[in-house]
């Protein structure tokens, strides 16, 4: 790639006018994620439609981006002037940079008018806040878990282990029937290694030594993160994960659902983005086989029994140089106040909710009650300080992708846990510096 | 050697009758404008398209900029980072492994597939076909049929399991460090030899065919025609395939993207990938663009010394 592509992806772009919407439409580019016109559709049909009903005389041009470049055609898109009236990203770890080059509008007055301090998980709330001001709203929000296959669990009498003895007992019997501990692999999204950087960070350093090196009271190079890191390449090396490394680096996400769906693998560490995809291999004609789910464990007494590190998977912003910017507005309020539309997406569609408050009589029928008890679950352990930290949702760019790049190295032995950690702190320190740390929410609100 | 022939290379230019040269300069003037003309609209869209974000890459290269704020300028900072950073020269050892295997590998197998095919009297056309297909298909299409063929699970060496057959058992082609590059090489092999086939048949059949029939009556084989005739016949092919080989290995990104994304833990990684992945991820679009302005000057070398491997050649014909 040559340096003209680089600027000219930046620079060379067509001179417009600041937020590109005519009279009361605003524009929201959207990835839903799935390939298919009609789900598309379908996804207009509770995202756009409804807001429409609400608001005759607004007009929503929804725009679907893949979401592998989403990112990046916004940025260029918001440079040249051109960019779309509500700003999507990925986490507040992508729109921390957002807020620092002014493209997102202060929320702060709609979020009181609208008493969303009432209404909207506290963690995630404090999570779009940018030097005292609220700038992006959390769309969708998710947790690190163990899912299980948990008919092979009653086929064998096994219990889910429930702290760092329990696993090591666990992934011996496992072994010995023939069965890997956690299906896993990175080939169809090589940053997953970072989920599991995550996970063992939470498990045993634990969510508030995390809270410490995040807020700069701890060092990454402290013995609680450097014994973090450890524990992870051990069991990597172990064989816990996919059966070995350089498995786990070639095996494809069917490949990994199809491993846990079969029982040739037992449990499987990952995202609550895995929810909706698991109905695909399990309870078919030709799987009977159920699954669930369970929080992570603690593996160290540093860490509490059961931990949900938390993290935002999709803001909202509204553009600070929209022409609309009260239609862009009205349809964040709109967004965040009608939790039966929410939730009808859910049940229809597969659409993770907003972290929202909410009753378990509000969630319908229909909705799987395995979905159902994971943020009902969620929303428990937002009230009782079992959260911890995901990183692309509290770690700045430069750490974050210092662990995207990194973390694999550190799992081949190219790189020493202990260089790893360095490389983190340095990481972290770059990102201290440049202001671009996401904001840190309290492990305990 | 000296020229024995008679006739001057060069001829002076006899004297013009009067009146003649300012014609024939004026023609000349005008033929030369003309030519300007038009030259004016490509050199203009070049001037838009390359040379302001060209010459705006030098300025960003000095900067932090991030792609979005205001860039800040921080000096040589960018260039002493590139030279210390371990990320840049593990990718860039890359690309010279790929540089070195493309300039040989389907090198040979597009001038040994080339030159016998050369020798076939009929019916090269549907070989020509055969060889030349997988480049016309997309790299992404391609990428992804290989890594499907070479998956453990669900490829190759599991169709050979269900027969017994157990030696790719333990072989991880995209997933083992130490095979990964060379995997990812050879899909890519597959694709491009087969133009190279195609570029050097059409070279070799330019070749007058009585050098080829003279030297057969003097005894020698299909090696010496292939070494002492074949080759030096199409020498300008040869450095020009070398020259774009020599550039697109610099700038191979589809099928590493593809099929291993540079891991695992970077075994794969290449400049194309490190650039979209410091500019567009880790936002630091300054830094990238001094580190795709290291790879343009390397480009760029490789094109003057070309320039003078092709001027000399050209000298010595």
């Amino acid at each position: 790639m040559s340096a003209l592509a680089v600027t000219a992806s930046f620079a060379l772009v067509a001179c417009g006018d600041a937020g590109g919407a005519d009279g009361a439409k605003v524009t929201v580019w959207f990835d839903t994620q799935v390939a298919n016109a009609e789900a598309w559709d379908q996804w207009k049909v509770f995202n756009v439609d409804p807001f429409i009903e609400d608001n005759p005389d607004a007009q929503v041009e929804a725009v679907r981006v893949a979401a592998d470049t989403q990112d990046q055609k916004q940025r260029v898109a918001l440079a040249a002037g051109t960019g779309p009236d509500i700003i999507t990203t990925a986490g507040p770890s992508s729109a921390v940079g957002y807020a620092a080059a002014g493209y997102l509008a202060d929320l702060t007055e709609v979020a009181e008018r609208n008493d969303w301090s009432e209404n909207i998980l506290p963690w995630a709330l404090d999570a779009g806040v940018v030097d005292g001001k609220l700038v992006m709203l959390p769309a969708e929000y998710e947790t690190l878990i163990v899912y299980y296959n948990k008919s092979l669990f009653d086929e064998h009498g096994w219990q889910l282990p429930t702290d760092r003895a329990s696993l090591e007992a666990f992934a011996k019997t496992a072994e010995a029937a023939g069965v890997i501990p956690f299906a896993a692999g990175n080939a169809s999204w090589p940053a997953a290694t970072e989920w599991y950087v995550s996970a063992y960070l939470n498990q045993v350093a634990g969510p508030a030594a995390l809270y410490d090196a995040l807020v700069g009271d701890a060092a990454f190079t402290d013995a609680p993160f450097r014994e973090s890191i450890q524990m992870m390449k051990d069991d990597f090396d172990a064989g816990w994960y996919a059966g070995g490394v350089r498995q786990y680096f070639t095996t494809e996400d069917p490949q990994k659902y199809a491993a846990l769906a079969d029982g040739q693998a037992a449990m499987m560490l990952s995202g609550s983005w895995e929810l909706y995809a698991l109905g695909d291999y399990f309870e078919t004609d030709e799987n009977p086989h159920e699954w669930d789910w369970a929080p992570l464990p603690g593996l160290s007494d540093a860490a509490p029994e059961q931990i949900f590190p938390l993290g935002v998977g999709l803001t909202l912003s509204a553009n600070a140089a929209s022409k609309n910017l009260d239609t862009a507005i009205s349809y964040l309020e709109w967004k965040f106040s009608n939790p039966e539309v929410m939730w009808e997406a859910t049940e229809t569609i597969g659409q993770a909710p907003l972290p929202v408050k909410f009753e378990e009589s509000d969630i319908p029928a229909g909705v799987d009650p395995r979905i159902g008890r994971h943020y009902l679950e969620i929303s428990q352990s937002s009230d009782d300080g079992a959260v911890g930290y995901v990183s692309w949702t509290s770690f700045g760019p430069e750490l974050g992708g210092y662990v995207v790049d990194n973390a694999d190295k550190m799992l081949t032995g190219d790189l020493t846990v202990e260089a790893f950690c360095e490389g983190m702190q340095a990481a972290h320190a770059s990102d201290t510096e440049a202001g671009l740390v996401p904001p840190v929410f309290s492990s305990d609100s | 050697m000296a020229s024995t022939d008679a006739t001057p290379r060069t001829v002076a230019p006899a004297p013009s009758a009067p009146g003649r040269r300012p014609a024939r300069r004026s023609r000349r003037r005008g033929s030369r404008a003309v030519a300007i003309a038009f030259l004016l609209p490509a050199l203009a869209v070049n001037l838009l398209v390359i040379g302001g974000p060209g010459a705006s890459s030098f300025f960003y290269a000095l900067t932090d900029w991030d792609g979005f704020t205001t860039p800040s300028f921080t000096g040589l900072e960018n260039v002493t980072r590139l030279v210390a950073d371990s990320n840049f020269w593990n990718a860039i050892s890359h690309n010279a492994i790929y540089l070195l295997t493309f300039i040989t590998v389907p090198m040979a197998m597009g001038l040994g597939a080339a030159f016998m095919l050369s020798r076939i009297r009929r019916g090269t056309a549907p070989l020509r076909v055969i060889y030349f297909v997988p480049y016309l298909f997309a790299s992404v299409v391609t990428a992804q049929v290989w890594k499907n063929l070479l998956s453990p699970s669900s490829g190759i060496a599991s169709a050979l399991n269900k027969i017994g057959i157990t030696a790719l058992d333990d072989v991880f082609f995209f997933g083992d460090t130490r095979l990964a590059l060379f995997s990812v090489m050879a899909v890519d092999v597959w694709q491009f030899w087969g133009f190279l086939v195609v570029l050097f048949l059409a070279a070799m059949q330019g070749i007058d065919q009585s050098r080829f029939e003279a030297a057969r009556i003097d005894g020698a084989n299909a090696w010496h025609e292939f070494w002492h005739i074949a080759l030096p016949g199409i020498r300008p092919t040869l450095t020009f395939a070398f020259m774009i080989i020599s550039l697109w290995s610099l700038l191979t990104f589809n099928f590493v993207f593809v099929l291993t994304g540079g891991g695992p833990a970077g075994s794969s990684d290449v400049v194309a990938l490190l650039v979209n992945r410091v500019a567009f991820e880790q936002l630091q679009a300054g830094y990238a663009t001094a580190i795709a302005l290291a790879m343009s000057f390397l480009g760029a070398l490789l094109l003057v010394i070309f320039h003078f491997i092709r001027r000399g050649e050209e000298e010595g014909l």
